[in-house]
């Protein structure tokens, strides 16, 4: 099959044995080697040690359940998170795009579609898969040092520990300090134009990125919400 | 659940092997279910039930499993439902492994 992509790992956290096993299969055709985990505390463990591309979480798990899951993984990792659940109200699906997922699926899916789904998700752009421009110059905003060419950025001189999408929309709003970007339009410049999802996703890793920069939500430094439309830089003071 | 689709994709050998795991998921579920005393008990087998029956498209016993999980309902809905599906599905994979078997 075209498809077939070698030398990738996935993930699957899912307590329901035949479930995990149908959707490994699956993957496994698809050319990924895959991890299962029974609970989202181990699936986090395999996750931080293993860092796959792909994640396929399901939300109904024993203890912690999907949707904190996937907010603990967001805050380490860019991998393609697709939600498989027998969680189908449209609420579950706000909660898990807001939750930081990708896509979102529901039980009883359909075999051709889920190949599908997991192929456009792959289709999406990674940072890491684009040529590198020229090294802009070193951006500062109070203690905040933003340095895009080596993809650093310092607070108070120590290193701070950003995903891609995290560093990402810092490069995008400290290159335009003075713009108010929408949620969209972060999107657009992040995810690529071609993205599909929930513009939520950007919340999540917004909360994430002032979290890290030690920002307060109701009165942040670093990351300003612009009220009605979205965020932009601050002055760091 | 397709599972002539699945077979495309799979191969039958495979989808034997899943729906035998899927019927072993079944019994222990249901075992589990009628063990169960505490209500967040019974709200965790029912949904791991409901799970396993969306996923292969049982849809008969996932309604009746989400209305236990719900806390309405009774269990003879669902025993009967169950009994439905694996009779359904043992035409397919005739002999499940005891509940307790190894993760896939």
């Amino acid at each position: 099959m075209s498809s077939y992509r070698p030398n990738r790992r996935a993930l699957v956290v899912e307590d329901t044995p035949s479930a995990a096993m149908l959707v490994s299969a699956l993957l496994r055709q698809q050319g990924f080697t895959v991890e299962c985990a029974e609970d989202g505390e181990s699936g986090l463990d395999v996750a931080r040690a293993q860092d796959p591309e792909l994640i396929v979480l399901d939300v109904g798990l024993p203890g912690t359940d999907g949707f904190t899951t996937c907010r603990e993984l967001r805050s380490f990792s860019d991998a393609y998170v697709l939600m498989l659940t027998a969680q189908d109200t449209e609420l579950d699906k706000v909660i898990g795009f807001e939750a930081g997922a990708d896509d979102y699926i529901t039980k009883p899916f359909s075999t051709p579609e889920f190949i599908a789904r997991v192929q456009a998700l792959l289709r999406r752009p990674r940072r890491t898969t684009v040529e590198p421009a020229p090294a802009p110059e070193v951006r500062r905003f109070g203690a905040l040092t933003i340095d895009p060419g080596a993809r650093e950025a310092t607070l108070d001189g120590a290193p701070l520990n950003l995903t891609r999408r995290e560093f990402d929309l810092l490069d995008v709003l400290s290159g335009s300090p003075r713009v108010a970007f929408t949620r969209s339009q972060l999107v657009e410049r992040v995810w690529g134009e071609n993205w599909f999802g929930d513009d939520h996703l950007v919340g999540v890793h917004i909360s994430n990125l002032r979290r890290k920069l030690g920002d307060d939500g109701r009165n942040p430094r670093f990351v300003l919400t612009v009220r009605g439309i979205g965020f932009r830089m601050g002055p760091g003071r | 659940m397709n599972f002539a689709e699945l077979e495309a994709a799979l191969g039958a050998d495979t989808v034997a092997q899943l729906v035998c795991t899927y019927r072993t998921d079944l019994a222990t579920r249901l075992e589990q279910l009628r063990a169960a005393t505490e209500p967040e008990e019974i709200r965790r087998h029912a949904h791991g039930l409901r799970s396993g029956a969306a996923t292969f498209g049982a849809t008969a016993l996932a309604e009746a499993a989400r209305v236990l999980e719900e806390g309405g309902g009774d269990l003879a809905a669902v025993e009967r439902a169950a009994r439905a599906v694996d009779a359904a599905l043992a035409t397919r994979a005739p002999s499940p492994r005891p509940p307790g078997r190894d993760r896939p």
